[in-house]
């Protein structure tokens, strides 16, 4: 799908649609109409004037879905590219891997000792981030995990996962 | 005067070894925030403020506020040398700091920065002395239709000031307001959106959000952008006579105006800034030199926004209302306590209270000795290179938000909220209303549900109390502007254009 619009000297231009705004609205839109529908449930407050729990989601849907609405006709409507896109740069791809790792790490926390994990999640993401000497990335690794157990779990008492 | 003499206390029970040592440990820990590009007061204060739940009250506070304002001073460093904002508030201290430090006067416009810094912080904190106990005595007398209208008036103020979209503005405090009622619903117990999940019936945490939202999506962020920096030499530290005589105007009018305008929610250090260096051009004999290497382009904003840090402080002790993201986390910080801000807190806890003002002169004064002849020290730390920062953080976030309640829900949440907060990003949706509505939320929910059940289901009690009409008032003047002045530029933009869907 394309937009066209009609400058004031008369050109019409054709620019592409920016779709991720767009597919924001909607999101937005879709979850408010979910909250309106589940705060149908939440009915019986205190009395005496009490509008009960189920007021105020209903309102915070509706404005969502006011809001998501407003949000799809203003990107319908958009006539330039706006900057500052999502999936406009390959560079964005490191960003993805980087949350993907994350996420494994996460995953992975509790069936692995915490040492050695941390100390490769480590590596991993350093590497991700440009880091290029192999053997001064895995003791900086080693060395990060070790102090980060030394200090939280010995010294200040935080349990770690 | 009893602020005079509540501050003589404070300043007392702020001496002792323990509250010294953490207010050293935060400013110390808010420089490096403030210097390490990609890691600003928010995500540096959410970090640690699970970290600090081992602490007792006051030397936690004192810690994370110290943390606050120290990223204020911190931030300009890399601003002057690498031409890097090292957060928000720094991004227009670049603009004259950086050609000054390419003519060879880096440490004069460091200085010029830590001083002025310090002068607005002084100005600052005397306005918080003075002002913030009188106004709390005042709100005493607020009940929930006033506090209704407050949170009401604050929303609307951070919606219409944090983005160029007051719809997008909307939706993020609306994103903000729905995750206050998952959880069980204080007045009834009824659980609301937990979905079947036993976790989500204590409803979302503060931190998880915050961490995510902040931290976590400004790595991946950062992790896009990774670009070589050019790092500017330190020469002279200590600026002349002259060169002080020349900013001292700056430094005091950009504090009078910061402290005021770091009063209004939504009113960042960082918005704050521009205004004062605009400001200053506007009057300045030397404006014409602005952007090109004037040292009052440097004081005006430093003074300004350490000003307004100062002045953010009166509306969260006095009202319980956060001004900016960063005071939001650090208000959940109080509340993690059992401290509920607003006009109690002095009547409750004036101990705490005043220790946490007393320990901002002390911590003022060691941030003009940390950033004045050791910023050397603070400017080398930034050769710390990113793919070592980066997991550092990372793994600290791992550890904060698993330690608040020993659960990797509240660690899967951050991942999720990390996400959020990077598509925000992309999409220029504002965070800043989202965290206040988080903060906000419950309290509006309760004042208003509250308010309603004390006139018996009637909303005209929130025409009949005095306070309560002029916040509304105020509100909706307010709301109105903002929505005028979008579609007057969105207007202007357009330029009398037709369009079209094919």
């Amino acid at each position: 799908m394309s937009v066209w619009f009609q400058s004031p000297k008369g050109a019409r231009q054709t620019v592409k649609l920016f779709k991720p705004t767009l597919l924001a609205g909607v999101v937005v839109l879709v979850l408010g109409i979910m909250v309106v529908f589940e705060s149908r449930s939440l009915v019986s407050g205190l009395g005496m004037g009490d509008p009960g729990p189920g007021l105020f989601p209903r309102l915070i849907g509706a404005g969502l879905t006011m809001g998501g609405a407003m949000e799809v006709f203003s990107s319908l409507r958009l006539r330039q590219t706006e900057s500052g896109g999502l999936f406009s740069n390959r560079a964005e791809i490191r960003a993805w891997i980087l949350l993907g790792i994350l996420v494994c790490y996460v995953g992975l926390l509790g069936r692995f000792s915490y040492l050695i994990l941390t100390a490769f999640f480590f590596l991993v993401l350093s590497r991700l981030l440009g880091a290029t000497h192999w053997v001064k990335n895995i003791l900086v690794s080693a060395s990060f995990s070790g102090v980060f157990l030394l200090v939280f779990e010995q010294w200040l008492k935080i349990p770690l996962p | 005067m009893p602020a005079v003499v509540n501050l003589l206390h404070g300043l007392n029970l702020a001496l002792s070894p323990e509250n010294l040592l953490f207010a050293a440990a935060g400013v110390c820990l808010g420089t490096l925030v403030g210097v390490l590009p990609g890691l600003g007061p928010t995500s540096g204060i959410a970090i640690l403020l699970p970290l600090t739940t081992v602490l007792p009250p006051a030397p936690a506070i004192i810690m994370l506020a110290g943390i606050y304002y120290g990223a204020m001073y911190g931030g300009s460093t890399t601003s002057i040398l690498m031409n890097v904002p090292g957060e928000l508030s720094s991004v227009v201290t670049a603009l004259d700091g950086y050609q000054l430090a390419k003519q060879g006067k880096a440490g004069v416009a460091l200085a010029i920065a830590a001083i002025s810094s310090f002068v607005a912080g002084t100005v600052g904190l005397l306005g918080l002395t003075l002002f913030a106990g009188p106004l709390a005595s005042m709100a005493l007398a607020f009940g929930p239709p006033e506090y209704f209208a407050l949170s009401c008036f604050a929303l609307t103020m951070v919606i219409g000031l944090s983005h160029r979209s007051p719809l997008r503005g909307m939706i993020s405090a609306l994103l903000g307001f729905l995750l206050t009622v998952i959880g069980q619903d204080v007045m009834t117990g009824q659980p609301r959106f937990t979905l079947g999940s036993v976790e989500l019936l204590a409803g979302i945490g503060f931190v998880p959000v915050v961490v995510g939202l902040f931290a976590i999506s400004e790595i991946m962020v950062n992790a896009e952008q990774m670009s070589p920096v050019v790092y500017q030499k330190i020469t002279r530290l200590y600026p002349s006579w002259e060169e002080l005589r020349q900013t001292i105007g700056a430094m005091f009018r950009s504090s009078i105006s910061g402290f005021f305008l770091g009063l209004l929610p939504g009113c960042t250090p960082g918005a704050i800034s521009f205004l004062a260096y605009d400001l200053e051009r506007r009057i300045s004999k030397r404006g014409s030199h602005f952007g090109s290497g004037a040292l009052e382009g440097v004081a005006a904003p430093e003074g300004a926004n350490n000003a307004a840090t100062s002045g953010g402080f009166v509306p969260l002790f006095s009202l319980g209302i956060p001004t900016t993201p960063s005071l939001a986390v650090l208000l959940s910080g109080l509340m993690i306590y059992g401290l509920q801000p607003g006009p109690t807190l002095f009547a409750h806890h004036p101990d705490f209270v005043w220790t946490v003002i007393g320990s901002m002169y002390i911590g003022n004064v060691l941030l003009l000795i940390l950033n004045l002849p050791l910023v050397g020290l603070w400017a080398s730390l930034i050769k710390v290179p990113y793919h070592y920062l980066a997991p550092a953080i990372l793994a600290l976030c791992v550890v904060g938000c698993y330690s608040v309640r020993n659960s990797l829900f509240d660690v899967w949440l951050s991942l999720i909220f990390g996400t959020v907060g990077y598509l925000m990003r992309k999409l220029n949706y504002p965070m800043a209303p989202l965290v206040l509505a988080l903060v906000l939320g419950q309290i509006l929910e309760q004042a208003f549900r509250q308010s309603l059940a004390m006139s018996g289901g009637s909303a005209a009690i929130f025409f009949a109390r005095p306070v309560a009409v002029a916040f509304l008032a105020a509100t909706i003047l307010y709301a109105g502007v903002a929505v005028l002045a979008h579609f007057r530029s969105g207007w202007r933009r357009e330029g009398g254009g037709r369009q079209g869907v094919t």
